[in-house]
Order: structure tokens, then sequence, then C-alpha cells
């Protein structure tokens, strides 16, 4: 199958607490000065979805480079939840350089696993170099 | 606008990336074994991209708080131009664009010490009150 054939798929839901130490420590690396706040990339644990779509796509990580990465914050994701789900999937594929280099976005949607409200959007940008 | 100055998060070792990995669930040995890093075609160990993300989140959130109102961030975005490396050291700095009263951008970039760009970012913060 092309690279292109794996537009749409989906990873896999999981669901995975969130320990009020994991937020604390991850903070605590990233040096957010008040260490009772969530700090924003702290929803990068949530990404692993991409993984298992790269994986299906039987793309060498060792020829990923991470591009570029946003993410869109919902109301909710400042409030309190003990549970994420998440899920992601591949949004395109584009060639460039005569298929020596493919752009691949990804996204991913992280919910409130109590009552599915939005948290997160995150889109993931990665370079595959071919050759 | 306003100058958000650099900040120095200090200097990226291997204990550091430990902990990241740890913290993030990126266990990728590129950031933690320098053999591996090697023989993936890397000079050697990198930082995570997501590392230095953190920094700039953080360096927006310390630069925030010294606003009047309160502020909801809504989006943050990342282009990682350069690796870094064990040994870089990493400063975050920007500045901060009012656009209507009500939302606020903050441009930051995180630089090693020689001034070379790592990561460029841009968060979106729209006001709740005050």
């Amino acid at each position: 199958m092309t690279l292109q054939g794996f537009i749409g798929i989906k990873s896999s839901p999981v669901t995975l607490k969130v320990a009020s130490e994991d937020r604390a420590f991850f903070g605590q690396v990233v040096q957010e000065s008040e260490p009772s706040d969530l700090s924003p990339v702290f929803f990068t644990k949530y990404r692993k979805g991409e993984l298992e779509i790269l994986d299906k796509m039987q793309v060498p990580l060792k020829s990923i480079l991470h591009g570029e990465q946003t993410y869109h914050y919902e109301p909710a994701a400042w409030e309190s939840f003990d549970s994420i789900e998440f899920d992601s999937s591949l949004e395109s594929v584009l060639e460039k350089k005569g298929g020596s280099m493919v752009i691949l976005i990804v996204l991913t949607q992280m919910r409130n696993a109590a009552n599915q409200e939005v948290l997160v959007n995150a889109k993931s940008t990665f370079i595959v170099r071919n050759g | 606008m306003n100058e958000i100055p650099f900040e120095s998060f200090g200097k990226i070792d291997q204990e550091l990336l430990k902990r990241f990995s740890v913290a993030s669930g990126d266990l990728n040995e590129i950031h933690l074994n320098e053999d591996t890093a090697k023989k993936m075609g890397l000079p050697g160990v990198i930082a995570h991209g997501m590392l230095i993300a953190g920094y700039i989140s953080s360096r927006a959130q310390s630069a925030m708080r010294g606003l009047e109102g309160n502020y909801r961030l809504v989006d943050l975005s990342f282009r990682f131009k350069a690796m870094t490396f064990l040994g870089e050291e990493v400063l975050v700095g920007g500045n901060i664009q009012e656009s209507d009263g009500k939302n606020l951008k903050i441009h930051l970039q995180a630089v090693n010490g020689n001034q070379e760009v790592k990561t460029e970012a841009v968060a979106q913060y729209t006001k709740i009150t005050g």
C-alpha cells in the first residue's frame, strides 16, 4: 500500500489515569514556576496513538523528524479530570522532492474519560526522510 | 508590543533527559543512548523536542502572570528548527502582542548559548476576566 492509502487510519482509543504526582513531576522537569499549575505541554503524554499509526505504516522511527506540534485547548482542559481517553488519526500524506521527503500530519483528540468532554486537539507534523 | 526577556533553563544533560523520558512517556533511545543515537544517523543524543517545548510553555506562563487580568491558553504551536544536544544551554524569550483587547499572542524562541534558534513558538490566550 502506498503511504497515501493509509490516510484516515486511526489508533485504538486508550484511557489512562492522570495522577496528580505525574502532573507535578512534569511541571518540575519543564521548570513551571508555579508548582500547582498544569504545564500545557503535559498533554504530550497522551500522543502514543501516533506511534501505533506510524507502526501500521511501517515507517522506521530513525527516518522521522518531528517538524511541528500544535495544541488547541478547550476550556475543559483547565478544569479537573482524573482520566484521559485519546486516539489519533492520519490526516494527510504529502510527498516532496520526488518522494525523498514525505510530510505526515497526525491528529490526536484527548477527552475527559468520565464525560467525553474534549480537552485538547493536537496536530503533529512529521517529516519522513527516505533514502 | 512587550518584550519577554530571555531566561535560561540551564544546560541539557543525560540525567535531565532521563527525567523527561519518564515524565513524558517518550522513551525513544535517541534521547537516552549515545550509541543508539549514532546508529540512527545522529551526531549524538538529542533532547526531546517536547522538553524544549515544555520550557517555552513555562516561559509563556510566567510572562502571563505579570499581566493584569485572567487569561486562558487557547492555542500553542511549535516549529522545531534544530536539534538540541547534551551540554547546550537553553534560553527562552520573545514578545507579547496585544491584538484586540481580548486576545493575546505571544511569540517565543528557544535558543542556545550561541543564539542559535532551536524552536519557535506562538501561544494564543483569550481574556476571561479583568
